[in-house]
């Protein structure tokens, strides 16, 4: 709710609610007031009107005691009554004159109907109205009359109010007893009066409801003779006068004692004295002051109708009324104006919170507010320094928002520039890898279609590619070991040491070429099996040469192993073979040599000797060379040796051979007194045997060859320098090649395997070595070869 | 004089070797197997054995071995002469005690008479 509305709503609550209050307060009050007063005024008039109705008929009692003293009455009245019948005699008609006179007199005066006087038989004798004479009592006033004479021979007697049977008006009687001056009871007089006055008199209507009522019980219980009069059994208040409100009511109308209207009437016909508010005889609801008038046995109320009682305060209702709702509008007013007036400032306020909020900063604060001393205007003075302050930030920030967004639209530009590179890099790298991906399919499928085992590694070492020859050799599914180092599921081991074999991969992946696996290298199978496996590890390089991984190629080699051993057994067989009977030929020729010989079979047996010679020396090569090729690579058993005794040892045994061509052997003057390398002592002096023996052969008559050594860093050079027959240039490339001999061998008539030199090459790189020449046909060769450092 | 014991299956070259070695002023005897070699071995005690290899029923390099280790054999020298030329032979032969390796084909019994000389002198 809106702070005006709310305050108007206090404001009207404020004020409203104890006008309320007080007007309702007022009016119960004025209410009680009223009523209060009332009955007072009522009681009052009630009191009033019963000495009224006393003096009403005491007066009549007076006016009789009065009467009935007078000289004309006690004198003349007996005289007619014992005259009655003579009227003719002159004591009556004087007697008569005179008392008509008075009589007359009084009637008119004190508004009699009739004054009678009757005998002590109930006749009356006398009569205002001469038409009641010479009748009884009786027969003019029935019981009434009678009771009326009885009581008035003892004393002055008032009848109550009744209603003539046959004129239908309401009067009483009033009797007296005569005495005469001799003090004897001539009669009665019985006063007939109208009760027009008596209504009169108790007839009192008052403001505009306002009543007296009389009334008489009537009781057929009680034994009241009236009571058949009106035909009603049982107790009743009979109404005696004319009612405001039903002018034929007297006489007539009644209420049933105990019935529910009419209380007060009731109550006071039965002795009550009191007030109250009941309804009447019409069924209203009146304020009614009751009493009995015990004299008269009537009945007395004197009542007002609520409504005309209660007027004053329903008028006052309607006034307070008016008032209240010209209150609540100048209130209404009233708070309007006070409201706005104390929530202007707020609400100028909310608006330019409302405007703040918005994030209009450029707010004006009205002075008024600003100025005022209450909180108000503290609290628009604190909120205008604290939008000052904010204006200043926000100038701030947004300066540096300025500044940052520069920067970041240039790097925006930048990153949209970027964006499109990638863009571009994308479609390109997508065409790349449609095209590898179709390289991948085919690769994959001759990988899958190779005869061999492979498997890739990535520069992690782990599995990518794991083909089905792979899978067959090694037991293993692809699917168990892509995705693992392969050092976990692949074990390749020495087949002596059982030492894991790895570092041909490793080497690979590092020096990016073809590294060989060593020889006896076994795959140690799923179901824990062994086979003998061999092949290589070569790096794969990206395309800008980075490596990236491994290629592993490997076959079972079992079954060449096993052909490796039938031909190294076949060899060792076929060696014991052939050398034995080779052996025998050797030494009986020799024995034979040693008996006594013409010259022509000496020569023919030395003949036989020489090619003997030589086919020991092939088969010895030949033995050499099969070793080499069944790839038992010359287990090279290393020990560290001194070379330099070795070559001194071979010299001293080629000496011979070179005296016969008086050829100097020398060893290089440079050459240290010793060097120990870590080499294969045996297979080391067939190299020097051979290049020694070949420098022999190929040298003319009375050549010099020299051995030597050179120390380098890493590696130690020998050579075996001759100054023989050399190698034809065009042909230098074949030298090492197994059974070549050069075309100029010829010149020195040697005969040689042509093997020599392959079975050098291959011990010397057996040792991690290499082996070369210099040579010029007809100046010499020089042959070089090198040991590493270990 | 001294004794010499030649052990070898080949008849051939058995007897080649110890009409060398008889020149050579030796006395001889020969055996064909490993197990006769041990036999004359024990029973003759020779002052130098030439032990060849490839033999039935013991080879070379047990007998070498069963050699040594009799205290009563094991100084006598022993010179292998075989066709084998595999270096694993020659270095266990050598590990063995055996005082030379010699391959038949690459020596004339003047060589091996010679070596057998040397050793002895020794």
């Amino acid at each position: 709710m809106k702070l005006q509305n709310k305050l108007i709503f206090s404001f009207l609550t404020i004020s409203l609610v104890p006008l309320s209050l007080t007007a309702l307060l007022s009016y119960s009050n004025i209410k009680e007031a009223l009523v209060a007063s009332e009955v007072i005024s009522l009681e009052n008039n009630s009191v009033t009107k019963e000495n009224k109705i006393n003096n009403f008929f005491d007066s009549f009692c007076n006016e009789l005691s009065v009467v009935k003293e007078r000289f004309v009455v006690r004198n003349d009245l007996p005289v007619i009554s014992r005259l009655k019948d003579e009227p003719n005699q002159p004591e009556y008609i004087r007697s008569r004159e005179i008392v008509d006179a008075q009589m007359q007199v009084l009637a008119r005066e004190k508004d009699i109907n009739s004054i009678i006087f009757s005998d002590l038989n109930g006749e009356v004798v006398y009569s205002t109205d001469p038409a009641l004479e010479k009748q009884s009592i009786n027969q003019l006033h029935s019981e009434e009359g009678m009771e009326v004479f009885e009581k008035s021979l003892v004393g002055i007697y008032l009848s109550d109010i009744s209603m003539h049977p046959e004129d239908g008006r309401a009067h009483f009687l009033a009797g007296a007893p005569i005495y005469d001056f001799s003090g004897i009871l001539a009669g009665v007089i019985i006063l007939e009066i109208d009760a027009e006055n008596f209504y009169l008199l108790a007839e009192d209507n008052f403001g505009e409801t306002g009543e007296a009522v009389v009334a008489r019980r009537i009781s057929t219980a009680a034994g009241n003779y009236h009571s058949y009069k009106y035909n009603k059994d049982g107790d009743y208040a009979l109404y005696l006068a004319p009612l405001r409100f039903d002018p034929e009511a007297a006489f007539r109308r009644v209420i049933k004692i105990g019935d529910s209207i009419g209380e007060p009437i009731q109550k006071a016909v039965s002795g009550e004295t009191g007030s109250g508010i009941y309804t009447d005889y019409r069924g209203e609801e009146v304020l009614a002051v009751w009493r009995y008038l015990p004299e008269n046995h009537l009945g007395l109320v004197v009542k007002m109708d609520k409504k005309e009682l209660l007027e004053p305060a329903r008028q006052m209702a309607l006034a307070l009324f008016v008032f209240s709702i010209v209150s609540v509008i100048t209130i209404l007013l009233l708070a309007l104006m006070l409201a706005r007036v104390i929530s202007r400032p707020i609400v100028g306020l909310t608006d330019i919170a409302k405007k703040i909020g918005k994030g209009d900063l450029e707010v004006k604060f009205d002075e008024r507010l600003t100025f005022s001393d209450d909180e108000i205007g503290v609290l628009a003075k604190t909120l205008a320094v604290s939008i000052a302050n904010l204006k200043d930030v926000k100038q701030n920030l947004e300066d540096r928002v300025l500044l940052r967004t520069n920067e970041l639209s240039l790097e925006n530009k930048k990153l949209s520039e970027a964006k499109i590179a990638m863009a571009n890099l994308l479609e390109d790298l997508n065409s790349e890898k449609e095209i590898l991906f179709k390289e991948k399919t085919r690769n994959e499928a001759i990988l899958t279609g190779i005869g061999d085992g492979v498997f890739v590694l990535d520069k992690e070492e782990k599995v990518i590619l794991f083909n089905p020859v792979a899978e067959k050799i090694s037991g293993f599914s692809a699917k168990e070991v892509i995705g693992k180092e392969y050092s976990k599921v692949l074990k390749l081991i020495f087949e002596d040491s059982g030492e894991i074999n790895d570092k041909f991969i490793k080497d690979a992946m590092i020096s990016g070429k073809i590294v060989k696996m060593a020889n006896h290298t076994v795959l140690i199978k799923k179901d824990g099996g062994r086979v003998p496996v061999a092949d290589s590890a070569a790096s794969i390089k990206d395309k800008n040469g980075r490596i990236f991984g491994c290629v592993v190629v490997f076959r079972d080699v079992t079954r060449e192993r096993e052909i490796d051993k039938m031909k190294t057994e076949f060899v060792s067989v076929a060696s014991h073979q052939l050398r034995t009977p080779l052996t025998g030929i050797k030494w009986f020729t020799e024995l034979i040599l040693k008996t006594k010989l013409s010259p022509k079979i000496k020569d023919y047996v030395n003949q036989i000797a020489i090619s003997n010679e030589r086919m020991v020396r092939l088969v010895g090569d030949l033995l050499n060379v099969s070793r080499i090729e069944t790839g038992k690579k010359f287990e090279i058993i290393l020990k560290e040796v001194d070379i330099i005794s070795i070559v001194k040892n071979i010299i001293k045994e080629q000496l011979s051979a070179a005296e016969q061509k008086h050829i100097s052997l020398v060893c290089s003057a440079d050459a240290p007194r010793e060097l120990f390398l870590q080499v294969d002592e045996l297979k080391i002096r067939q190299v020097f045997q051979n290049l020694l023996s070949n420098a022999i052969k190929y040298s003319k008559e009375k050549a010099l060859i020299a051995v030597g050594c050179q120390r380098k860093k890493s590696e130690v050079v020998f050579f075996v320098e001759d100054n023989g027959i050399g190698i034809p240039k065009h042909q230098q490339n074949q030298v090492f090649s197994k059974f070549f001999r050069a075309e100029n061998v010829m010149i020195v008539h040697t005969d040689g395997t042509g093997l020599g030199l392959y079975i050098v090459k291959a011990i010397v790189e057996a040792h991690g070595g290499k082996v070369w020449f210099e040579s010029e046909e007809g100046k010499g060769t020089t042959f070089f070869f090198s040991l590493p450092i270990k | 004089m001294s004794k010499i014991l030649i052990v070898e299956d080949d008849n051939i070259l058995s007897k080649a070797i110890e009409t060398a070695l008889k020149e050579g002023k030796f006395k001889t005897m020969t055996a064909m197997d490993g197990e006769e070699a041990l036999i004359k071995a024990r029973e003759f005690k020779p002052d130098l054995i030439l032990l060849d290899l490839i033999m039935p029923k013991k080879s070379g390099e047990e007998v070498l071995e069963e050699l040594k280790k009799d205290e009563e054999l094991k100084y006598i020298p022993v010179l292998v002469t075989t066709v084998k030329s595999e270096d694993a032979s020659i270095s266990r032969c050598v590990e063995l005690g055996a005082r030379g390796y010699f391959i038949k084909a690459q020596y004339t019994l003047d060589e091996i008479l010679e070596q057998v000389k040397k050793v002895l002198a020794e």
